[in-house]
């Protein structure tokens, strides 16, 4: 089992969490894993069951290979102005920023 | 592992916790436990832990290592509670938020993370209130207050995990023989159990009854409702 210490460790293990999240959505909810792909407002096809799929897939991903508990959505994270789950390569950038 | 379901009980040293406990583990369940002290109920399928259920980093450990044994879980009973037989004008701040810390913020996290570990399956999830709720019993305030913000998270949270195939729902007993209404003076039991159809305290099996319909897999489409024992 590898560390995702890098940019692209962590997001492989996101877009793992992707495929996941995908197995359980309808064909037209499902989302590519491609970094421009939008996770929130407009153009987005995942719905807010789909989007806390994908945050407790990421969580569970990050415990089962490093051990680390994330906690992704949070009052920072939300307040920020550019949400971090606006696309998928923003997503992997917090995710990344919340493991330091 | 074998099939048998994974079942979490909150507040399982004594009480009724601790009956339903026994009733899972004689329908074969495993079943994981906890309170603030240890206890002496022994199974090769019982594991206890030691924890407070409003401290949330305990609790984070608990279900964490369910899913580590388990992989996931199948039914949580929130039965953990406190009370204090108090008058809202001399119950202090302190009391109030320690009862509503355990009694509904305890619920609220065991939901939480119960459902983390359901949401790949399906899972059943109890919430166990009291006829207090409907009673409105004078010299309650604080307790009632917590238990009924448990029955309207119990209806919101039903709508919130439908999709993921999860049932919650609620019973809420009578008076039953614990630590929990030791408090209540003779005269107060008394009249409250004029109350009840028929007037008498409930029992371990007046609500391991009603938990056993709601958990039964059958009840897939019962959810988000509230049984009350004693014709509340």
């Amino acid at each position: 089992m590898t560390l995702p210490s890098s940019h692209d460790g962590v997001r492989s293990m996101v877009y793992e969490a992707v495929a996941r999240t995908n197995e359980d959505l309808e064909p037209e909810m499902r989302i590519e894993a491609r970094p421009d792909e939008m996770l929130m407002g407009p153009g987005a096809k995942l719905d807010s069951l789909g989007f806390v799929s994908l945050i407790l897939e990421i969580e569970a991903l990050a415990h089962e290979r490093l051990g680390v508990t994330l906690e992704l959505v949070n009052d920072r994270a939300l307040s920020q102005e550019r949400s971090p789950f606006r696309t998928l390569e923003s997503l992997v950038a917090y995710v990344e920023a919340s493991m330091d | 592992m074998d099939d048998a379901r994974v079942v979490l009980i909150t507040g399982t040293r004594r009480g009724l916790g601790r009956g339903l406990a026994e009733h899972f583990l004689a329908g074969g369940a495993h079943v994981i436990g906890c309170s603030r002290r240890p206890t002496d109920l022994e199974s090769p399928r019982y594991r206890h832990h030691v924890l407070d259920v409003g401290d949330e980093v305990a609790m984070l450990e608990m279900f964490g290592e369910t899913r580590d044994e388990f992989g996931h879980l199948d039914v949580l009973i929130n039965n953990a509670g406190i009370a204090s037989m108090n008058l809202a004008l001399l119950t202090p701040t302190e009391t109030l938020e320690r009862i509503l810390t355990t009694n509904l913020t305890g619920t609220f996290i065991a939901c939480r993370e119960a459902a983390r570990l359901m949401r790949r399956r399906a899972g059943r999830i109890v919430n166990v209130v009291t006829v207090a709720v409907r009673l409105h019993l004078a010299g309650e305030a604080a307790y009632i207050a917590s238990k009924a913000g448990v029955v309207a998270l119990t209806e919101v949270l039903a709508r919130e995990l439908a999709p993921m195939g999860i049932t919650v729902n609620a019973v809420g007993p009578g008076p039953i023989d614990t630590d929990l209404i030791g408090g209540v003076p003779d005269a107060a039991m008394n009249a409250l159990l004029q109350r009840l159809l028929p007037p008498r305290k409930s029992t371990v099996a007046d609500v391991a009854n009603v938990i056993d319909f709601f958990v039964s897999k059958a009840s897939d489409s019962v959810t988000a409702q509230t049984i009350y024992l004693g014709g509340v």
